[in-house]
């Protein structure tokens, strides 16, 4: 059984770092990494057209290998680097790239001479450090969030030394307790919680072990700013690094690739199965959404209006399992990176939904959403041939209050089944009747009202479901950490007599820091990167 | 036990004993240490000085927030017990008093030491008993006891400790009479009456089931300088939250979340314990505020946020105000400044 964790140990054990914390630095020259950053620099200097979204591939799939290699803790022929499928990728793109194309030769030596000779020198020096140090302190910290993004070839073997090893994927992990020693296995230069790392006293002994290569990075301390009367301060420790903030040879890779990422991945999901469509808000239905990334590689666009079951304190062991009653629930807008979320991961990502139907379908009720909600469909093409703009004046003119006319597409989803009243809603299709948009060969009237009640209906049956679901997700969920169930990516759950569907739990591995105007139809489906 | 030789923050109390705060759980106790001083003091420093037409801020940033907004509350309930005139119910005062008037005690449970159980009734006649005086109270609670007659005379008052303000209702008595031999450590014949005041002494705001579970098992242990005297040892939670009767109970320390601020009354000194707790700072009329951030936390937002407070102030500082530290321990930095009220 877990245990609560005191605060006062920690935050005392905390303070005691505080006063004595030492860092290391440990530099390895290794050439061939040296020239494969080189060689990357050399391409992302060529290929500048970011607009491109061959280029925009290009660059960073470029970046990803060489990230992959600089930080990845396993051996170089490692079947998980996926090397190989790498190197093709990044051949084809380069391929439709005149002004890379001759620069492959380089990377074509590069690549198989590391699948060759295989020997990691940050590995065996992890390795060795972790020998030297097991004895004396047990508690082993190893920051495995390095990145935001997920590269190839991130697993942990360390070859029976686990046990005591702590891995810290995330900023909630590694602030939960303290830890005798922390290793940082490569640059902070990306880490979503360098911060911490280097100013949470979270350990007296942190270690970093990095490549010439890889940038050099210590983030600045954040300090209170001086008042205008007194200010006092520790006095200044000895044995830390100075502040650091990489090489001239960093700039280009460093600060392109946050944003050129994000940037490039918003217009993917922006665009994604709406490029048919007028952009226009009042033709659309556009939400507001975040970009969510997650550990295994795909990434979903979030309603920002959402509220996200969120595990991740229960099952990294900071919470007693017991204490889960209820569902853990944060909104979009607080999700962060080392996060765990449960989401249907195949379908609409709307399993109530599913699961009423599933229950519509066992009292013979198969077809009654279907008969009850077909004025969605019919209400989309209305809008987006007229416009919301239209729609909604018509239904002022009778005498309905609609303050936001956009917010008529939401009618058309399953977030929301029906307009408020039962008046609106035979006005609604009044409107659409005259708008040329009948529903079958009654009168607009006789048809909204056979709807409305069969909505009322179908809501029901969503109650139930939403009954049935949540005594099973939460006993599945209490089991799961209760057997101390480590997700590092992805967790598929099956829940007991309930067709939900395919149902995982998803570690966050970053959370677009912007929300933006997306179509609806993009969000809560999940895409691999 | 450990004891850190560094405890100058606590010593510049003035304290006639030693303070130390930790945990009593897995049978270890963590000793009080410099950080742990020096947020007491913070507390105490403020709760002492004021600033006339002015409110003084105070920045605090910390390496690990948690059990923090606890400890510079306790020490603002400390200053406020030593600094309040000296208030004791003497014999001579129950003598005195007339016949029919309402008292409390705390008797013993027959055969059990402890828990005692409060007891109510009126005073009634002044007798003799062996040649020397008492005084009767009759007795009208607990039920069981209604008519029975309780006699006081000077030896037993310690144990009876007669009061004019009823005893800890849901809470024990016996959390009460600890709280008061703390007291009586901290600051020998500490006004018993401020016990039972209704008296707020510091407000946190912050999330209420978060800060009452880091208060959980947090003990704070008082050894005086004079050793003839035991240590005495208490939950902060007795101190902090301690609460008496219905009619005149308070509670020390008051916890709201950030969103219920604005049905706050202001208390001597308020604690804004995280960064959502630094928004409704406008909002808080208390002289005294102390904006409590882990160093972590200090990001670009809320560094103009402070930054915007801090130009605002003004360099003087309350007039006659006791020494302020050199330096801070490992892992805190402090800014006092302080801000014309608006």
């Amino acid at each position: 059984m877990m245990h609560q964790i005191s605060s006062f140990p920690i935050s005392f054990a905390v303070f005691s770092n505080a006063g004595k914390v030492a860092e290391h630095e440990e530099v390895l020259p290794f050439p061939p990494l040296a020239q494969l950053r080189k060689e990357v620099t050399q391409w992302w200097d060529l290929i500048r057209d970011t607009d491109d979204p061959v280029i925009a591939d290009l660059r960073f799939s470029l970046w990803r290998l060489l990230f992959s290699l600089q930080l990845t803790l396993l051996p170089y022929d490692h079947i998980a680097l996926v090397l190989t499928d790498q190197l093709t990728a990044i051949r084809n793109l380069a391929d439709q790239t005149p002004e890379v194309r001759e620069r492959l030769a380089t990377l074509d030596s590069l690549v198989p001479y590391l699948q060759t000779h295989p020997e990691n020198p940050k590995r065996a020096r992890l390795l060795e450090l972790l020998d030297e140090i097991s004895t004396d302190e047990p508690v082993v910290g190893l920051v495995t969030g390095l990145t935001r993004w997920p590269l190839h070839g991130s697993d942990i073997d360390l070859d029976g030394r686990e046990e005591f090893v702590a891995p810290i994927p995330s900023r909630a992990v590694l602030m939960s307790r303290t830890f005798d020693h922390i290793i940082v296995p490569g640059t902070s230069r990306y880490c979503p919680f360098q911060t911490e790392l280097f100013h949470a006293s979270r350990t007296s002994n942190l270690t970093m072990i990095r490549f010439d290569s890889e940038a050099a990075h210590r983030p600045r301390r954040p300090t209170l700013p001086r008042g205008p009367s007194k200010n006092v301060g520790p006095r200044p420790l000895a044995g830390l690094i100075p502040q650091q903030h990489g090489g001239p040879d960093t700039t280009i890779l460093d600060t392109l690739v946050d944003n050129g990422f994000w940037t490039a991945l918003r217009r993917a999901s922006s665009s994604r199965g709406e490029s048919e469509e007028p952009a226009s808000p009042d033709r659309q239905h556009l939400v507001r959404a975040r970009l969510v990334l997650f550990a295994n590689g795909y990434w979903m666009n979030l309603r920002e209006d959402r509220r996200i079951i969120e595990i991740s304190r229960w099952v990294d062991g900071l919470e007693e399992s017991q204490s889960l009653r209820g569902f853990p629930r944060r909104k979009v807008s607080e999700l962060e990176d080392g996060h765990l979320i449960v989401l249907r991961t195949m379908g609409s990502g709307d399993y109530l939904v599913d699961v009423a139907d599933g229950l519509l379908k066992a009292d013979g009720l198969a077809d009654l959403r279907r008969s009850s909600t077909d004025w969605k469909a019919t209400l989309e093409m209305a809008l987006r041939q007229h416009g919301t703009g239209e729609v909604a004046r018509r239904l002022r003119s009778l005498g309905h209050r609609i303050s936001t006319s956009s917010y008529l597409w939401t009618w058309t989803t399953n977030h929301v089944m029906r307009p408020e009243s039962e008046d609106l809603f035979v006005d609604l299709i009044r409107v659409l009747s005259s708008l040329g948009y009948s529903l079958g060969n009654v009168d607009a009237e006789q048809a909204a009202i056979v709807r409305w009640v069969g909505m009322g209906r179908v809501i029901r049956y969503h109650y139930r479901a939403g009954a049935v679901i949540r005594r099973s997700l939460l006993k599945r969920l209490r089991s799961l950490i209760a057997v101390g169930c480590h997700i590092e990516t992805e967790y598929q759950l099956a829940l007991e007599g309930v067709d939900a569907g395919e149902l995982s739990v998803l570690r966050i591995a970053a959370v677009d820091a912007e929300a933006a105007l997306v179509p609806y139809g993009t969000t809560g489906t999940l895409e691999k990167l | 036990m450990v004891k850190d030789e560094e405890d100058d923050y606590l010593s510049s109390m003035g304290l006639p004993c030693t303070l130390e705060v930790g945990t009593t759980a897995d049978s270890q106790w963590a000793a009080t240490s410099t950080w742990v001083g020096f947020l007491i003091w913070a507390g105490c420093w403020l709760r002492q000085y004021s600033a006339p037409d002015h409110r003084i801020v105070m920045y605090l940033s910390v390496a690990a927030r948690p059990c923090c907004s606890s400890l510079i509350a306790l020490g603002s309930v400390l200053a406020a017990v030593v600094g309040t005139e000296r208030v004791r119910i003497s014999w001579n005062e129950i003598l005195q008093l007339p016949h029919g008037t309402e008292i409390h005690l705390l008797r013993d449970v027959k055969g059990a030491p402890s828990p005692k159980v409060r007891a109510r009734g009126r005073l009634a006649e002044i007798g003799s008993l062996q040649g020397q005086v008492v005084r009767e109270v009759i007795l009208e609670e607990p039920a069981k006891l209604a008519g029975s007659k309780q006699l006081l005379f000077p030896r037993n008052l310690d144990a009876l400790r007669p009061s004019r303000i009823p005893y800890v209702v849901g809470g024990r008595a016996t959390d009460t009479l600890d709280l008061a031999e703390t007291l009586e450590h901290l600051h020998p014949g500490f006004p018993q009456a401020w016990l039972f005041s209704r008296k707020l002494e510091a407000l946190v705001v912050t999330q209420r089931s978060s800060w009452f579970r880091q208060l959980e098992g947090l003990q704070l242990r008082v050894t005086p300088h004079d050793r003839s005297k035991g240590a005495q040892q208490i939950t902060l939670g007795a101190i902090l939250v301690a609460s008496a009767s219905s009619a005149q109970s308070g509670v020390r320390t008051a916890v709201i979340p950030p969103t219920s601020i604005a049905h706050q009354a202001a208390a001597p000194l308020t604690i804004l314990d995280g960064p959502r707790s630094l928004e409704v700072w406008e909002s808080i009329r208390s002289p005294r505020l102390v904006f409590l951030l882990e160093t972590c936390e200090l990001d670009e937002l809320i560094l103009q946020k402070l930054k915007h407070i801090a130009s605002f102030g003004e360099r003087e500082l309350p007039d006659g105000h006791g020494p302020i530290p050199e330096a801070a321990p490992p892992g805190i930095e402090m800014s006092v400044f302080t801000l014309k009220s608006v």
